[in-house]
């Protein structure tokens, strides 16, 4: 016998035995359809969140049951369900692929890959709506997140399994808050490594693409899942979004793994969310929103969480994007995520055009559990930094009377500008945490107090380049000591002395 | 139809089978009779323009002497004066519906390529009865696309056990590679 006849016996072996078994089904019948919601009669025994099936085969979701029917979105194309249509249940609720396989790809709301590297073959399955880890499988934030970005590991430092909300105008550089942090963690050691998940929600594809070259060329799609429902794809794949980036986060987060998710954003969640709500006839309340939209947000950002040591001690850490009308932080959505996250990074449109960037508001911003997770050298050197700053906004004011004013003020006023000088960062250029402890302490002890203002940064970066030509061992004794002991602390300052009296 | 209508024809159904004076099962044959008897003027009640009397006095004409004063006469009477004579059909399925629940029945369609004998009709039910507790009232469907089998749809709930639907598992399986 041939191996081709021998695999056909196989198979001919297997299909004998294959005992077929009668179906039994629940369906119901489309009573009408449009803009991507189906109301039907019937399906007496559907769930909530339950998933159905149209004789099409498209898939629908229930989100409304009522006295005499439900009501289904549809996640496909609705054009291809018909009034009368047979709908039939599925028993199960949405779930998503989760698994290693997912690393590098783009994929939809769904799962399903849309980066044209062929199909992902799932072991594994995860519901999209869980409930969050209760208080006994959680333990306290207590590691950092490093963004690479000086003025938030400094003033508003991120814990692993935080909520930390990345709010402002469009065009304020909330984005790119978000890309550089996932750039950034290409410095921490592979086993430590956060797995990042970019969920975006109702972006242009275009603007997708970019995020996803910009992360292949710093070579983060080595540990970054890029989840993406654009604004063309129907509403309920935007609302999908969020909570299957999550689910799969925690696919990672319960294998003890650090997870890092970004949606962005929240707004446009809220919106395709507010659309299924209104076609739904759902009653709408304030700028229209369902009454539901405060637990849309918080169920899904309560699912951020550092487990405890026994459940494998993964961290899912999340940061929400929002994006607010002209400075409008008392709006609707803006006040629901702020009350639901553990601070907020605020992004103000005048520090931008001022050419601050990242253009963060450091008296609005704000890290409500970050601080215990802040590197103790972080702490030592930026501990003043936050009132010296917010010092010298008030003195600002004061600044074009500089001939009247005294010694102390016109102090305090020229290191404030040193300061602020200090914290501008270039675009894609996270910096490591010793290096920011180095800068920052440089800036906090007064030793840029004589530098010309134009030449802070030239002097900054050059002060970085030759410790790490010089000096990598100071570097990596920071690192390693995690605080800045009397030792340390005089090294540091030699290194500086020496350095500014060679600076011209 | 919409949900609405639907929602609405059943409380009708409900309120109609409730109502005292007549029992249920002459309520469901005078309300079929009436249907049938005014079947050509329904588009005359269902016209907004005519005048409601004048929709009562053909009412009135139409249907035979046995159901004039009876519960249906009554039904009919008030779905024309509020404009709701279009749904009368859907109460009667409805109608039909709860008369068959309060019994302990259910229309059951069962469909199959040949007609089926009695015996494997008494089968049928007897196995229908004894997993639902409520015995079938068949109607039985001729469906040329069945290859093999039977399928029975009752409620909102369809049991398949045709061999297309067995052919169809088969394939699935091969696909999600549980076979192969």
């Amino acid at each position: 016998m041939t191996r081709a006849d021998e695999i056909t016996q196989i198979i001919k072996s297997k299909i004998e035995k294959f005992v077929p078994q009668s179906d039994l089904s629940e369906v119901g019948q489309v009573v009408s359809v449009g803009d991507g919601v189906v109301r039907a009669w019937g399906l007496n025994g559907a769930l909530m969140n339950e998933l159905v099936v149209f004789d099409s085969g498209v898939v629908g979701m229930v989100l409304n049951i009522e006295l005499e029917g439900v009501g289904i979105v549809v996640l496909g194309d609705d054009k291809l369900i018909k009034e009368g249509s047979t709908i039939k249940r599925t028993k199960k609720v949405m779930d998503v692929g989760v698994g290693e396989e997912l690393i590098g790809r783009i994929v939809d709301p769904l799962g399903m890959p849309i980066d044209g590297r062929g199909s992902i073959n799932y072991k594994q399955q995860r519901p999209v709506e869980v409930i969050a880890p209760g208080i006994v499988e959680r333990q306290p934030v207590k590691e950092p997140l490093q963004t690479g970005i000086k003025a938030i590991d400094g003033m508003i430092p991120i814990g692993r399994g935080q909520r930390e909300l990345i709010i402002g105008d469009r065009q304020t550089g909330k984005t790119a808050i978000a890309i550089d942090t996932i750039i950034n963690q290409q410095k921490e050691p592979p086993e430590k490594r956060p797995i990042c998940i970019y969920v975006a929600i109702g972006q242009k594809e275009m603007s997708v693409a970019r995020t996803a070259k910009i992360l292949e060329e710093n070579g983060a799609m080595n540990y970054t899942i890029v989840v993406s429902a654009s604004a063309s794809e129907p509403a309920p794949l935007l609302y999908l979004a969020p909570y299957s980036g999550c689910a799969i986060g925690e696919y990672f987060m319960w294998k003890g793994k650090a997870v890092l998710v970004i949606y962005d954003d929240l707004s446009k969640h809220a919106q395709a969310y507010r659309q299924m709500s209104l076609l739904l006839r759902r009653p709408p309340g304030r700028e229209a929103y369902p009454g539901d939209v405060f637990y849309l947000h918080s169920r899904l950002l309560e699912r951020a969480c550092k487990l405890s040591d026994k459940n494998g001690g993964g961290s899912l850490t999340a940061l929400p994007i929002i994006e607010t009308q002209a400075n409008d932080v008392s709006a609707y959505i803006p006040t629901n995520v702020i009350s639901i996250t553990d601070g907020q990074i605020y992004l103000e449109p005048s520090l931008f055009y001022a050419g601050i960037r990242p253009a963060v508001n450091v008296g609005i911003s704000v890290s409500r559990v970050g601080g215990s997770a802040q590197l103790k050298a972080m702490r030592q050197v930026a501990g003043r930094l936050r009132t010296d700053l917010a010092q010298y906004n008030e003195l600002q004011a004061f600044a074009q009377f500089s001939s009247d004013l005294d010694k102390n003020t016109l102090d305090f006023i020229k290191r404030g500008q040193r300061l602020v000088e200090l914290l501008k960062q270039d675009q894609y250029e996270p910096m490591d945490v010793s290096e920011e402890v180095l800068v920052l302490y440089a800036g906090t002890k007064g030793y840029l107090d004589d530098i010309e203002l134009v030449k802070v940064r030239d002097f900054e970066k050059r002060l970085v380049a030759c410790v790490k030509k010089n000096c990598p061992s100071l570097l990596e004794e920071i690192v390693k000591k995690k605080e800045l002991n009397a030792e340390i602390e005089e090294k540091i300052k030699k290194t500086i002395e020496d350095f500014k009296s060679r600076f011209h | 139809m919409n949900l609405n209508d639907r929602v609405i024809s059943k409380k009708y159904a409900m309120a109609y089978f409730m109502s005292s004076g007549e029992d249920e099962e002459l309520k469901k044959n005078n309300l079929k009779k009436i249907i049938n008897e005014t079947a050509d003027v329904m588009d005359y009640f269902i016209n907004p323009v005519i005048n409601l009397e004048i929709k009562l006095t053909i009412l009135d004409r139409v249907i035979s002497s046995e159901i004039k004063g009876s519960l249906s006469e009554k039904l009919f009477s008030i779905l024309i004066s509020t404009k709701r004579i279009a749904l009368v059909e859907s109460i009667s399925e409805e109608f039909e519906k709860i008369y068959l629940d309060s019994k302990k029945m259910t229309q059951l369609e069962l469909r199959a390529k040949y007609s089926l004998d009695d015996f494997e009709k008494k089968a049928i039910s007897d196995n229908f009865k004894a997993v639902t507790g409520k015995t079938p009232v068949i109607k039985f469907v001729q469906d040329k696309n069945i290859i093999g089998g039977f399928l029975m749809k009752w409620d909102d709930k369809v049991f398949n056990s045709t061999i297309n639907q067995k052919i169809e598992s088969l394939k699935d399986k091969i696909i999600s590679k549980e076979i192969l």
